[in-house]
């Protein structure tokens, strides 16, 4: 059931790079979206079968978690039109990185889950959604913000990462006392990822050299 | 432990709700915030514009304000030179070559013409002959070429404007009357300015030919109507309305109104 449900997300960002390969000449922020996915993808493989032979996938998460805070920060700084906003993305990303380092060492995230530390990550990615709503109501582009790509990658990241910011402190408080509780989070999550991916797949379908 | 586990559900559906929300609102404030910097473009297009029309005019003023200077004072000296070695020409002589005095005669018409020419230029004469009087004028020299029957009509209590207004609208009249000279092949020609509490109406009429109006509205007709265009320009920018009537064979009218303080 586990493998099953991966496959099914797996095969939603397959899709989503197939598409994105065959659109010309994307955007910056587009084409980091796609090496995005790229790395998520040969993250996700790795991370699977690193459960299945060593039993434990920590580490890979530990290392994407870092890398995944950058790409989404380069995402984001290609979308803004103000420079105070990207200044403010910056701040937001140094903070952030700093932060997840820390947890790192605090919870010997290479061994086991850095709830704290995808929390803190969470924290900045919608930080980011937001900047980037506040940037568009400042400097609006298109008379309908639906036909434009980066609104679906945006809307995906700010749902699956709010949800984050709460299941992740939800992790923290109910692994050691609740784990039926906790059970109860994971279809929520395992939605929000859907539907991140699913958002950035579309976002790939109605991109027509449009950059936003 | 259930009453924990059921909390947790109602907050994570709490939770996508108001995330849900949250996008909703944002695209609705999006379309507003969207609507709003259109209409700040269109103004700031507007300004852009008007200040263009603006520079424009002004050259166009001072081109014509050079000319003017040059015709008075170069050509016009000149020719009042040649006239006068004429004028001293026939004294000499006793009934004199009819050459020569019919020369005397163009040389002073062209001298008269150039004068008008040089007022009808000039800025300043129009600043201070005022409005009325410059379309008098410019009617006169109409008349005086024997094309066609000019009149005046003037309504109202007439009085002056801001200067700058009063230049504008004289230069759309002097378009309007030089574009009936032009193609109207008319025979008679009224303006009628009528002085109203709160507008200036100015009404130019000729029984000429008509013009088809219809390329106006075409964008595949770019190059038609650029005078008229330019007028309609002019007018918007100082808040007159500018329009225009025409039937085939049954001459054009044009209609200015400006509101006046």
């Amino acid at each position: 059931m586990w493998l099953a449900k991966r496959i099914l997300y797996l095969a939603i960002i397959l899709l989503a790079i197939i598409l994105a390969r065959y659109k010309k000449k994307l955007p910056t922020n587009l084409a980091w979206v796609y090496n995005l996915l790229i790395i998520t993808f040969g993250m996700e493989i790795c991370a699977i079968s690193s459960a299945y032979v060593f039993k434990n996938n920590s580490f890979i998460y530990m290392v994407f978690g870092i890398v995944q805070i950058l790409m989404i920060y380069l995402i984001y700084s290609f979308s803004f039109i103000s420079s105070k906003h990207r200044q403010l993305a910056s701040i937001c990303t140094t903070a952030c990185l700093v932060a997840v380092v820390v947890t790192i060492f605090l919870n010997k995230a290479w061994i086991q889950v850095n709830s704290e530390g995808n929390a803190f990550k969470s924290l900045f990615v919608v930080l980011l959604c937001l900047l980037l709503f506040t940037d568009w109501l400042k400097y609006p582009r298109n008379v309908s913000i639906i036909t434009e790509p980066m609104f679906w990658i945006n809307t995906g990241f700010f749902l699956f990462f709010s949800i984050n910011i709460f299941f992740w402190i939800g992790y923290n408080f109910l692994s050691k006392s609740n784990m039926a509780a906790l059970r109860q989070l994971e279809p929520l999550q395992y939605s929000s990822n859907l539907y991140l991916y699913s958002c950035i797949l579309y976002s790939f379908v109605i991109y027509k050299n449009k950059n936003i | 432990m259930e009453s924990e586990v059921s909390k947790i559900i109602i907050t994570g559906i709490l939770l996508v709700g108001l995330l849900a929300f949250f996008i909703i609102w944002f695209v609705i404030m999006y379309r507003r915030s969207y609507t709003r910097y259109e209409k700040e473009k269109e103004i700031l297009q507007l300004r852009f514009q008007e200040t263009i029309l603006q520079t424009q005019l002004e050259i166009q003023e001072q081109t014509l304000k050079t000319i003017s200077q040059e015709i008075h004072d170069n050509i016009g000296q000149t020719l009042s030179l040649a006239k006068l070695n004429l004028a001293l020409e026939e004294e000499e002589q006793a009934g004199a070559n009819i050459k020569i005095v019919s020369s005397h005669r163009l040389v002073s018409k062209a001298i008269q013409d150039l004068r008008d020419l040089s007022r009808s230029l000039n800025t300043d004469y129009v600043a201070e002959m005022g409005l009325i009087r410059s379309i008098e004028y410019e009617l006169e020299m109409i008349s005086k070429t024997g094309i066609m029957k000019t009149s005046l009509q003037v309504e109202g209590l007439q009085r002056r404007m801001e200067g700058q207004k009063e230049l504008i609208l004289f230069r759309i009249v002097q378009e309007s009357l030089n574009n009936i000279i032009k193609h109207a092949g008319a025979t008679t020609l009224t303006v009628a300015a009528n002085y109203q509490p709160h507008e200036l109406q100015i009404v130019i009429e000729d029984n000429g030919k008509g013009v088809d109006l219809s390329p106006l509205n075409e964008n595949d007709n770019p190059g038609f109507g650029l005078g008229i265009r330019n007028m309609h320009n002019r007018a918007r920018l100082i808040g007159a309305e500018f329009s225009m009537n025409s039937t085939i064979g049954r001459g054009t009218t044009v209609t200015i109104k400006l509101p006046v303080e």
